[in-house]
């Protein structure tokens, strides 16, 4: 009773050091606004009416936080297994290419089929994109971290010929398909906003993730992996075949996350309409410690700031890039919350 | 004759900022701390060099604020793993998005520009030439010519190479990667050490980036640095930090760079050849990976 009682208490105070390092990264991000000469009062206005104002606002926001929660579970489940995944644009590039290609060109099946063939053809497609650098950092052990960002860059140049080339919309001025049909499209919720009913897909991956992680074997394996190979290894769990696996789920989750933004965001395959946002989901794992709770906490912090910036700039003249600056921050100060506290408490006890 | 020295030519140019990049990565990658934040450093020192170039109209001010940027850099990467005893790879991806991240701000809210900057008054880096070479006409285009950083950018290799091998700093800074019990037995500090690497590096990776700006492109662009600094680490990695092996990779990774710059796109789509330097990575680091002593990252944790 009591052991469970410390375990309650150590979980309430990294929770809340968690939460409190947030606040204190948003706080300073007021500051070097105000610096900027835009007054605290009016950035939490502008912020705010950007995200809450309205139904539609609210629900890009949702559409926003549900590509970043996937993206962060594809570089969280590799993590888990102790490999590197920084290669989730790409996946998601490759995923989204796929679920284009199923949603423009098979015709004469009902939505519900036709969705979740494009659905599980963009997960095939992110996890083939992760198959090479598992496959090499396995059997070769070559760096993944490199690999996987290497991927990255080719995936755009892939993407980048396919959309420009054989599968270019006609008479498009843009690097981008033809619409997919009708039957591939996933209904909006929300009048002309992003959101799409791909939320519920969503919704349905992550408790079946949740689930992987806490109830199965694999999930056990991996934190195994993740924690002591060694140890790992001597209690009979196949550590490469696990990473590999961890891996393929990654990519397939990251192609999910094109998927969506495919299917319901915007109804054909747009060259880098990722825009990086691979890179967030690693940061998010990082700080979220893989866990898929924090995961999804962070995420709609990241969603709102993201979100958020748009209204500074119309308002107020900040450019949006201020957000990931700001997400960056938050980071930094989330990863080394212990000493900053520590470092705090110090200083006022000298006092 | 003359199209195979013209390609030489644009793959020493090439070579310059890998070479730059991947020495300073060697230095922390030897210290037994690798540098995964040469692209941000790069990419800052590229656009720090050049709004200073542009504003002070000196290309040696240009140089000096773009390698202080990147050192400024470096010193917070030192800061959060040496003294906060923070994870490195975690820092070094977080900095490299913090300052893409930095960078697009800075143009966009103070510059309005989108993707790039061009302006007419920046200076650029000089060329310099060996008079002596200037008279037969195949060396003077393969070796004269040059912005002055590519000279300086294979010296280094030597200076590398001697600092590294043959000097008291050297022995250290190695010991602190493989031996850290010796270096702490003989009183020395391995964060001393280290944070010297760090210094070290970032200065390197400055040189690389503001190189790029101001002196191979002329211009900046956000997408200037387009993953150098991870080719750069795996070139680090190839020899585990040894310059030569460093300077033969470069150039490798120099001429397939150029390759990807001058074969025609009436031949094939222009994206093909852009693939070859990436595909070349992922395909040395495999197979160099079963030779060299590789790091596995998180097998550390």
């Amino acid at each position: 009773m009591k052991a469970t009682n410390k375990i309650r208490r150590t979980i309430f105070q990294q929770g809340l050091s968690f939460i409190s390092t947030i606040a204190l990264a948003l706080l300073l991000g007021f500051a070097m606004l105000w610096l900027n000469g835009s007054a605290p009062k009016d950035v939490l206005a502008a912020a705010g009416s950007s995200t809450f104002a309205s139904s539609f606002r609210f629900a890009n926001m949702v559409s926003r936080m549900i590509t970043i929660v996937l993206v962060s579970l594809a570089a969280a489940i590799p993590f888990k297994a102790g490999v590197w995944n920084i290669g989730g644009d790409g996946q998601l590039a490759m995923g989204g290419f796929f679920a284009a290609l199923v949603g423009v060109y098979v015709t004469g099946l009902p939505p519900v089929m036709h969705i979740g063939l494009a659905v599980i053809a963009g997960m095939i497609g992110g996890a083939l994109w992760a198959t090479i650098p598992a496959y090499v950092r396995l059997k070769f052990k070559a760096n993944e971290i490199v690999t996987t960002i290497m991927m990255n860059y080719l995936a755009a140049l892939v993407t980048g010929y396919l959309v420009n080339y054989p599968f270019r919309a006609p008479g498009s001025a843009n690097a981008e398909t033809s619409l997919v049909q009708e039957s591939a499209v996933l209904t909006q919720m929300v009048p002309l906003s992003n959101l799409s009913t791909g939320l519920y897909i969503v919704i349905v991956m992550f408790i079946l993730i949740c689930f992987l992680d806490w109830k199965t074997s694999w999930g056990y394996e991996w934190r195994v992996l993740g924690s002591n190979d060694e140890f790992a290894r001597y209690g009979g769990v196949k550590d490469n075949r696990m990473r590999f696996l961890s891996m393929l789920i990654g990519g397939a989750l990251a192609g999910l996350a094109g998927t969506i933004l495919v299917l319901g965001s915007y109804h054909k395959f747009i060259l880098n309409m990722g825009g990086g946002i691979g890179f967030t989901g690693v940061l998010i794992a990082i700080i979220a410690a893989n866990s898929p709770i924090l995961i999804l906490i962070v995420s709609a912090i990241f969603a709102i700031l993201s979100n958020s910036t748009v209204g500074l700039e119309a308002r107020l003249g900040v450019a949006t890039e201020f957000s990931s600056i700001l997400q960056s921050v938050i980071i930094l100060l989330v990863i080394t919350r212990s000493n900053i506290w520590a470092g705090i408490t110090k200083l006022l006890k000298r006092r | 004759m003359e199209t195979l020295v013209e390609f030489l030519r644009a793959s020493i140019r090439l070579t310059t900022p890998l070479l730059l990049a991947a020495l300073g990565g060697a230095y922390m990658q030897v210290a037994g701390v690798p540098n995964i934040g040469m692209e941000g450093m790069m990419l800052i020192a590229a656009l720090v060099g050049y709004i200073v170039s542009f504003t002070t109209g000196s290309w040696v001010m240009g140089l000096v604020f773009g390698v202080l940027a990147a050192v400024f850099v470096g010193l917070i990467y030192a800061f959060f793993v040496l003294r906060l005893k923070a994870d490195i790879f975690a820092i070094g991806i977080t900095l490299n998005i913090l300052m893409g991240g930095v960078a697009a701000y800075i143009i966009r809210q103070y510059y309005d520009q989108i993707s790039m900057l061009l302006s007419p008054d920046a200076k650029l880096l000089p060329a310099v030439s060996l008079p002596f070479l200037a008279d037969n006409k195949i060396l003077n285009v393969l070796f004269n010519n040059y912005t002055i950083l590519v000279p300086i950018s294979f010296l280094l290799v030597l200076v590398t190479f001697i600092v590294f091998y043959k000097t008291p700093f050297g022995f250290w800074l190695r010991a602190a990667g493989s031996n850290q019990l010796a270096v702490s037995a003989s009183g020395k500090s391995i964060n001393g050490i280290r944070l010297a690497a760090f210094v070290i590096s970032s200065a390197f990776c400055g040189l690389a980036g503001v190189h790029l700006s101001l002196g191979y492109l002329g211009m900046f662009a956000l997408s200037l640095v387009a993953g150098r600094g991870f080719v750069a680490l795996a070139i680090v990695l190839f020899g585990s930090g040894n310059p030569i092996t460093v300077l033969i990779a470069s150039l490798i990774f120099g001429i397939a760079d150029a390759a990807s710059l001058r074969i025609p796109t009436e031949v094939i789509p222009p994206q093909f050849p852009l693939m070859l330097p990436y595909i070349i990575t992922i395909l040395a680091i495999t197979l160099m990976s079963r030779f060299a002593r590789s790091f596995t990252s998180t097998e550390q944790k």
